[in-house]
């Protein structure tokens, strides 16, 4: 996937080898799941090379849980969307997924604190190296040394969606264009890859990200506008220290 | 007639789905509660629709249906509440642990995030 993945621990004494296995874990994840991979499950099951059923079980649970929220996104998350005949790239789900995996690995070996940052996607549990909840900043669209906010959290997933760097593309599966009106949509919840689904079909919707947002249960959001205003909700707000 | 504040305007002009919908305008009722639905958008997997609710002079209820959930209520015990906050986008300068962004490539993680955490680290 080419995506840059940064394992914080806090715990004291902390063995080598726990690490190295969410690592591993992430690998494993990109050899089954990369659509840049001629040989993974997922190019070999678009091609027709390989059956369903015959797949890894992850990819039939990723699949699954794609058709869920495509029908709670009403469509705006889609993982059949990308490209008409091109097959299943449920890329948008499995980042996330395989956050919460590389957490349960590392909570595996007794590790209570610590953060996860996959391509933007972020997880943590406990306490931050300072003490006190993980200060996590949202990506400023404009500027790119800046952060737009910074919100204190533990034991949540922070993900966002947008199209400001260059070659990042996310398609409205029923306009079949980029979105319009918004440049990022951040979402907060207990579960980061149905956040990561949640910012990803907001950003799609467009104009319509906030509201739909507003609607959500169990999960805040921050949408920033293409007139450069940032909408939140309440319970978003409640984590913001900036 | 008490203008719509501007969180129910915005959200009623941002229909919840698709191409921009002509918004209905919002007749506020004097006493009981009346329920306005945005028109529907017919979406390849089902419809959804906007529905507010109103309760004399205050919007108690925004939801948002989607075709197999339930409407997701944004009211508490009848009061309106902002659901929404707006506000202007500014760069902040904070202390942070790491960034949440749309980044995707590592050419990219080079350019912001690197720097956001290096600039971070506590």
């Amino acid at each position: 996937m080419g995506m840059p993945v940064i394992i914080e621990v806090c715990d004291p004494g902390v063995r080598t080898g726990t690490v190295d296995r969410a690592y591993e874990w992430f690998r494993l994840v990109d050899r089954i799941f990369s659509t840049y991979r001629p040989e993974s499950e997922i190019s070999r099951l678009n091609r027709g090379e390989l059956a369903l059923a015959d797949a890894d079980p992850a990819v039939r649970s990723v699949l699954r849980r794609c058709a869920s929220l495509r029908t709670q996104t009403a469509g705006y998350f889609d993982a059949e969307a990308c490209s008409p005949g091109d097959g299943v790239d449920p890329s948008g789900l499995v980042k996330g997924w395989s956050v919460a995996g590389a957490a349960r690995i590392l909570e595996r070996d007794g590790l209570r604190n610590f953060s996860i940052n996959a391509g933007g996607d972020v997880l943590v549990r406990g306490q931050a190296p300072q003490g006190g909840p993980w200060r996590i900043g949202i990506q400023h669209p404009l500027v790119g040394d800046a952060v737009a906010a910074v919100v204190a959290v533990s034991d949540l997933g922070v993900a966002t969606s947008g199209a400001y760097e260059r070659g990042a593309h996310v398609i409205d599966p029923h306009r079949r264009a980029p979105p319009e009106h918004v440049l990022s949509v951040t979402v907060i919840g207990r579960s980061l890859p149905t956040a990561d689904a949640y910012a990803t079909a907001a950003f799609a919707m467009g104009a319509g990200a906030a509201a739909w947002c507003a609607g959500l249960e169990g999960y805040e959001s921050m949408v920033i506008t293409e007139d450069e205003r940032v909408v939140t909700t309440a319970g978003f707000d409640r984590h913001r220290v900036r | 007639m008490k203008t719509p504040s501007r969180t129910l305007t915005a959200a009623l002009a941002m229909t919840t789905a698709g191409p921009a919908v002509a918004a209905t305008p919002v007749a506020i009722a004097a006493s009981s509660a009346k329920v306005y639905h945005g028109a529907r958008e017919n979406m390849q997997w089902g419809t959804v629709q906007v529905t507010i609710t109103v309760r004399g002079r205050k919007v108690t209820a925004i939801a948002a249906s989607a075709p197999t959930e339930r409407p997701r209520s944004a009211s508490i015990n009848g009061r309106a509440v902002p659901l929404l906050r707006t506000e202007a986008l500014r760069a902040q300068s904070s202390r942070i642990n790491s960034v949440s962004g749309a980044t995707l490539t590592s050419r990219a993680f080079d350019a912001s995030l690197q720097y956001a955490l290096t600039k971070a680290h506590l």
